[in-house]
Formats: structure tokens, sequence, C-alpha cells
């Protein structure tokens, strides 16, 4: 992935708005003149280029569409309230990973008590083999379905790893980052992640469900 | 046999490994069954990963988000709330439940009509936003109200915090259904909305 993102100012030539520049700016750079000039235009940018992303990775941490939505605005609204949070000492984007799933971790905290009634409770069943009888008639979608709620049955350490990894094309070491834990930490999640998904998904696999084999 | 360990075998099949290692591991599969079969299945669960394209189901949300507005109008709410009791800790000569009361029913209809009016707009990212900092400043505003209380004014302010929480909910109430109302209206007329989020960077 990408670590540091342009985004481009949409000024007009004409030179209308005194913080206007039609210049190429980085994360790094937008978020620098939002903190010392107040540039909201530049966050604007920010927040255009990020929302899309940061909305996917809030809706597979969570699966819950409209939740995602409220997360992220947190996210972004804390960070235009507080953009000296970003202190440059990361990379733009890691903070912003970081922020988003830790945002994600807490709003599963602050729904805790009523996702014990929801697909996403970390129940003891919660991890048992989805229903065979509720696969016999399984389409395509229905699969998806039921990919999901695994993943979402899966405890929340090893779901970030499997978001971050497997869907958000994060390296290892740049999901380490952004978890603050060890790359080695990272891939043994993963390891288990799966090892996890494939007990709950057992019935799902079937000799040609196979993956294509990604290229070093 | 030695077996590489599960580490390498995830920088393998996420393709992270370097071509020697690449190689390297390549050769122990096609000598090791046991690793041959670990890495298949590996391999069949990232497949099964891949079918789950979509993060979540777009059409199970709903054509407006009246969890968002009802929030909006929270903060509105808590924002003006918080207004209101500031200025009575402040003022010299407080008044009674019932002047708090008539004054936080016209507050509650200053909001229903502020979020009627938001509701009607649309919505764009950067209102969200900015009303979402809202939200957060009016968070920060409360916490640093609730700091400043003198501890000689807290009998009155425990009194002045029910009736506050209790007008509060009702307020959340009557917007959320007038905002349902609202929606309603607008499912009739044909709108819906078009929010999906499009593929970013």
């Amino acid at each position: 992935m990408e670590s540091v993102g342009r985004v481009r100012s949409h000024t007009d030539s004409r030179g209308l708005h005194p913080g206007a520049r039609a210049v190429a700016m980085t994360d790094e750079e937008a978020m620098a003149r939002l903190r010392d000039e107040g540039d909201r235009r530049a966050f604007g940018q920010v927040v255009k280029r990020w929302r899309a992303r940061i909305v996917r990775l809030c809706r597979r941490m969570l699966n819950d569409a409209d939740r995602a939505e409220d997360v992220t605005q947190d996210v972004f609204a804390r960070l235009l309230a507080r953009p000296e949070s970003y202190g440059h000492s990361a990379r733009f984007s890691t903070f912003l990973w970081r922020v988003a799933v830790n945002a994600c971790l807490d709003e599963r905290r602050r729904n805790a008590r009523s996702a014990a009634a929801s697909p996403l409770a970390e129940t003891a069943e919660a991890e048992s083999a989805v229903q065979p009888s509720l696969l016999a008639a399984a389409v395509r979608e229905e699969r998806a379905e039921l990919v999901r709620v695994a993943l979402a049955r899966l405890p929340d350490h090893y779901r970030a790893v499997v978001v971050l990894r497997h869907y958000e094309g994060l390296k290892f070491r740049e999901v380490a980052e952004v978890l603050e834990i060890p790359v080695g930490t990272v891939k043994s999640r993963m390891a288990e992640a799966l090892d996890r998904l494939a007990q709950m998904l057992e019935p799902l696999a079937e000799p040609g469900t196979k993956r294509k084999e990604r290229q070093p | 046999m030695s077996h590489p360990d599960r580490e390498t075998w995830m920088d393998y099949v996420y393709g992270e490994a370097d071509h020697p290692e690449s190689r390297r591991l390549e050769e122990h599969l096609a000598s090791c069954a046991q690793c041959a079969e670990q890495v298949a299945a590996w391999r069949r669960t990232m497949g099964l990963l891949d079918e789950c394209a979509e993060p979540t189901p777009a059409e199970t949300r709903r054509p407006i988000r009246l969890g968002r507005v009802a929030r909006w109008a929270m903060a509105a709410a808590v924002l003006l709330l918080a207004g209101y009791t500031a200025g009575r800790v402040s003022a010299p000569g407080r008044a009674g439940l019932a002047a708090v009361r008539a004054d936080l029913a016209a507050a509650r209809r200053e909001v229903r009509d502020d979020v009627l009016a938001q509701a009607r707009r649309e919505m764009d990212d950067k209102a969200l936003a900015t009303l979402a900092a809202c939200r957060s400043m009016t968070d920060e505003r409360l916490a640093e109200l609730v700091a400043s209380f003198d501890a000689t004014h807290r009998s009155d302010m425990v009194a002045l915090a029910t009736v506050t929480e209790r007008e509060l909910l009702r307020t959340q109430r009557q917007i959320a259904a007038l905002a349902y109302e609202q929606t309603a209206r607008a499912g009739e007329g044909g709108s819906q909305e078009s929010g999906t989020p499009t593929e970013g960077g």
C-alpha cells in the first residue's frame, strides 16, 4: 500500500482563497496545515482521500454499516478537533489506521452488553461451527454472509489483523506498526485466525475453493 | 525433517517472502505432505475470505440513518442544555424547577426545529464532520463544566442534572419520532439515500 497519500488542492488559479495553493500535498503536510493554520480545506482533502477506506475498515470490524459510519465520523471529527494528536512521529496512514482500529475496539467495548445477543458475541459457542443445515441451501450471498459472521466472531485482536492484512492489504510489518505489536505476533495471529476461520467455515470449504497464490 | 514455522508460512502465503525464501519453501512443500496440507488449508480459508468482498451488505442500511440524526440531535440538545446549565450555575439567583422546565421546553422546541431543518438538508460529509466536531467539543465543554462545579452548589446541581437528564431523554425520543416521520415522508416521496461509500485511494 502507499505509505503517504498525496492529495491535490482543488482551488482555482485565481487564488480567491488566501490559504489555497494549487500544490500537491501529502497527508502529513495537510495535517500540518490544519494544525498550524487551521486550514480545514486541507483536512477536507484528507477526509476525501481516506473516508471510504476507513468506513470499509470499520464495517469489517463492526459488521454494522451504520455504526461504521458513526465511528468513521468520530475518527475524523476527533482529528479535526485535535489535529495535534497526530504527532508526526509515524506516517499519517499508520496513525489513521491505528486510530480507526482503536475506535472500533472502543465502540465494541461500549456496546458489549447489547452485542451479547448479536452475532458479534464472543461467547463460548460463538466459535462453534456454522450449522451445516444452513449450508445445504446456501447460495453465493449466503456463503459471503457466513464468512462475515465467522469473521465477526473472531476475537478482536485476530479480526484486526485479518482486516488490515487480508482485506486492506497492509504488509505484516505495517500491521505491526498500526497495532503496535511485534511483526512475529502479527503473523502468528494471522495463522491462528486462519485456523479458527477454517474451523468455523469447515462446511464451506470444498476442494475447489482455493485461493490464487500470491506472488512475492 | 524440520518444518518452517507458521510465521514463515504466513510470509509465503501472503506473498511477502522474497524469491530465494519462496523457492526454499516450495521445495519443502514438494517433499512434506504435512506442510503442504497446512498451506493448502490456509489458502482455502483465504479463498473463503475473498468470497466476502463487501464488508457488510449495503442493502441492510437504512435510507436515512436515524441513528446519526438522533445523535446529532442529541449533540445539539446537549449543547443547548449545557449552555443553559452553565447559565443557571453562574446566575446570582437561581429560579425554581418550574422555570427550569419551561426553559428546557423552549430549548427542546428549538432543538426540534433545528433537527428537522437539518434532516431536510442533504447532509454531506463535510457538514457531518463539522457536526461531529461540535459534538466532540460539546463533550469537552461538558467535562469542563462538571469539573468546575463548586461543592457548595452540588445539591442544586444534582436537582438540575436530574431534570436535565429527564428532559434530554424526552427530547431524544421526540426527535427520533420526528426524524422517523421525516424519513417516512421522504420515503413516500421516493427519495433514497445514495451514500454507499466509493473506493478511496
